[in-house]
């Protein structure tokens, strides 16, 4: 008997995967899914999740030497900034921790879903939805807590879920007003990564607009920037580009020893498609692991509150103002590829090379908002702006996250905004009580 | 076509949330209409892997840029996603007057 016990809490429970295929198998058969769909639903959320998790090391793995020589030849440490980035540090940091992510993701929803019950009292509005987003939350704040504060097991996975839950709450309905005069009442808010984003800039924006004010949307861009729509593609140069230039203090030599003697060239374009590789098995996994999940959600939440506002994935925006979410792009681009040059002069200690998260799903969304709100100057600034405070907010959460072995953080705007304060404040509210590491 | 099914793919810039999320809603508005439907989503960049096995392409618009509609494709262009109705009616259009076999 003690061994079966044995067995079942020290083997069996501490495998992430297996833990999390028990809660979405116990999640089918409470919504009396039947028997095919209950078995075919569970192995493929655990495939998805062993995808998630594999492609997640690979990326790591690919930027880890690059990083290692870098910082041998200059003293620089560099890290990548997108959600994918802090995914992969996340689960690598947690180890077999990595499944409590699944208490700490219900308990955030769970406490959404109170404070937006009792909305009379909490004025909460916004119920997060966006599974693939909302996971990633729960696995970094889990880690965030862990690495910063000294707290039994128990408490730490319910406070962390505590703050996401207050967070996705909060955030959501703040930006509700925005997103429904942007969408034109179109019913919904932004639960993602960068909500709180949207009402800073929606409020800023209209200061910044010009005497005359020009809608971005009568302008003709050229018909190629339409590359930077396409996830594979854009990956792979972005990647191509920020590594490049990150290699070279290594000179062409240092690269070569980098390829194992192979041409330089080849291999920072090979890196470039690995990384659109491993992003591609990424989304596949969180496909398989979240789709259901965000559909189980949305049904729990048209149950409990069906007039609570559903805050789904930011992209939802980017169709009310294509041009603009273009330019978001560039003009958050400008802003990073600018910071990052400060960060160089000032001879800083610490490197951050964007991803195509924050600069697609931050940049795009931030620029609806400001040519809504302030038209093409407005835009230009605002994004610009968002992209030099995602970057410095970058190095400030790196700080937090005391795991040098980290491929890079999430570089989203409430991520490298709210969350660094949220950690910064309880930093100095707890240390009184001796239990800040 | 997939038996007397029609399948309907989502576009959206990574394949997940905004294209999950249509997929559901429009799973749901088109029940009134019986239209037998598969229906799956994935990215702007791993659309092609799929193409050939839509018959309706459901595409948020600011990605319809650079895209060439071919020959017997048809595309429906989404602006607000969370609109299930508007983008089912548009879904049941096509299905009436080229798949009618999708329909009970």
């Amino acid at each position: 008997m003690n061994a079966v016990v044995d067995f079942l809490v020290n083997d069996f429970l501490t495998e992430p995967t297996i833990l999390i295929g028990i809660l979405i198998l116990v999640g089918y058969v409470l919504q009396k899914a039947g028997p095919v769909k209950a078995v075919t639903g569970t192995i493929g959320a655990m495939v998805g999740l062993q995808l998630i998790i594999f492609g997640g090391s690979q990326f790591s793995s690919t930027f880890k030497p690059i990083a290692d020589a870098v910082s041998e030849a200059t003293g620089i440490s560099g890290y990548i900034m997108d959600s994918y980035a802090m995914k992969a540090a996340s689960q690598e940091a947690l180890g077999d921790r990595f499944g409590w992510m699944a208490y700490v993701f219900l308990i955030a929803f769970a406490v959404n879903l109170l404070l937006v019950f009792f909305g009379k009292w909490t004025h909460a509005k916004g119920i997060f939805l966006t599974g693939n987003a909302g996971t990633a939350h729960a696995q970094a704040m889990l880690w965030l807590i862990i690495a910063n504060f000294a707290i039994p097991s128990v408490a730490t996975i319910i406070i962390s879920g505590i703050l996401v839950g207050i967070y996705w709450a909060w955030s959501t309905t703040i930006a509700a007003p925005i997103i429904d005069e942007i969408t034109d009442g179109g019913g919904f808010t932004v639960g993602h990564n960068q909500q709180v984003g949207l009402w800073f800039f929606g409020k800023i924006a209209p200061k910044l607009a010009g005497k005359k004010q020009m809608d971005c949307e009568e302008m003709d861009l050229p018909g190629w920037l339409a590359i930077f729509n396409n996830n594979v593609a854009s990956v792979c140069i972005l990647m191509f580009v920020f590594v490049g230039a990150f290699c070279s203090p290594l000179g062409f030599d240092g690269i070569t020893e980098l390829a194992g003697g192979g041409n330089w060239l080849v291999y920072l374009i090979m890196i470039g498609v690995q990384f659109s590789m491993y992003m591609v098995i990424l989304l596949q996994g969180v496909r398989m692991l979240c789709s259901e999940l965000t559909e189980s959600f949305q049904g729990i939440q048209q149950k409990l509150i069906p007039n609570a506002i559903p805050a789904i994935d930011v992209a939802a925006i980017l169709p009310f103002s294509p041009n603009a979410a273009t330019l978001g792009f560039l003009f958050c681009t400008l802003g990073t590829v600018l910071s990052m040059g400060i960060l160089l002069l000032i001879g800083s200690p610490v490197m951050v090379l964007p991803g195509f998260t924050p600069l697609f799903f931050s940049g795009g969304p931030v620029g609806v908002v400001a040519n809504k709100k302030g038209g093409l100057r407005a835009v230009i600034i605002c994004c610009t702006l968002l992209g030099i405070i995602q970057t410095f907010g970058t190095v400030w959460a790196l700080s937090q996250i005391a795991f040098p072995g980290a491929v890079g953080w999430s570089g989203m705007f409430d991520l490298s905004t709210v969350w660094p304060a949220i950690i910064a404040v309880m930093r100095v509210v707890l240390t009184p009580f001796g239990i800040t590491i | 076509m997939d038996g007397n099914k029609i399948n309907i793919l989502f576009i959206c810039g990574n394949g997940m949330g905004t294209s999950t999320m249509m997929e559901i809603n429009i799973k749901k508005a088109l029940q009134p209409y019986g239209i037998r439907a598969n229906l799956q989503h994935t990215s702007l960049g791993q659309m092609e892997s799929l193409r050939d096995w839509a018959d309706i392409i459901v595409i948020l618009k600011n990605l319809t840029k650079g895209l060439k509609v071919r020959e017997g494709e048809h595309v429906i262009e989404v602006v607000n996603i969370m609109d299930g109705k508007g983008i089912s009616a548009k879904v049941n259009d096509i299905v009436e007057e080229f798949f009618p076999e999708a329909k009970a």
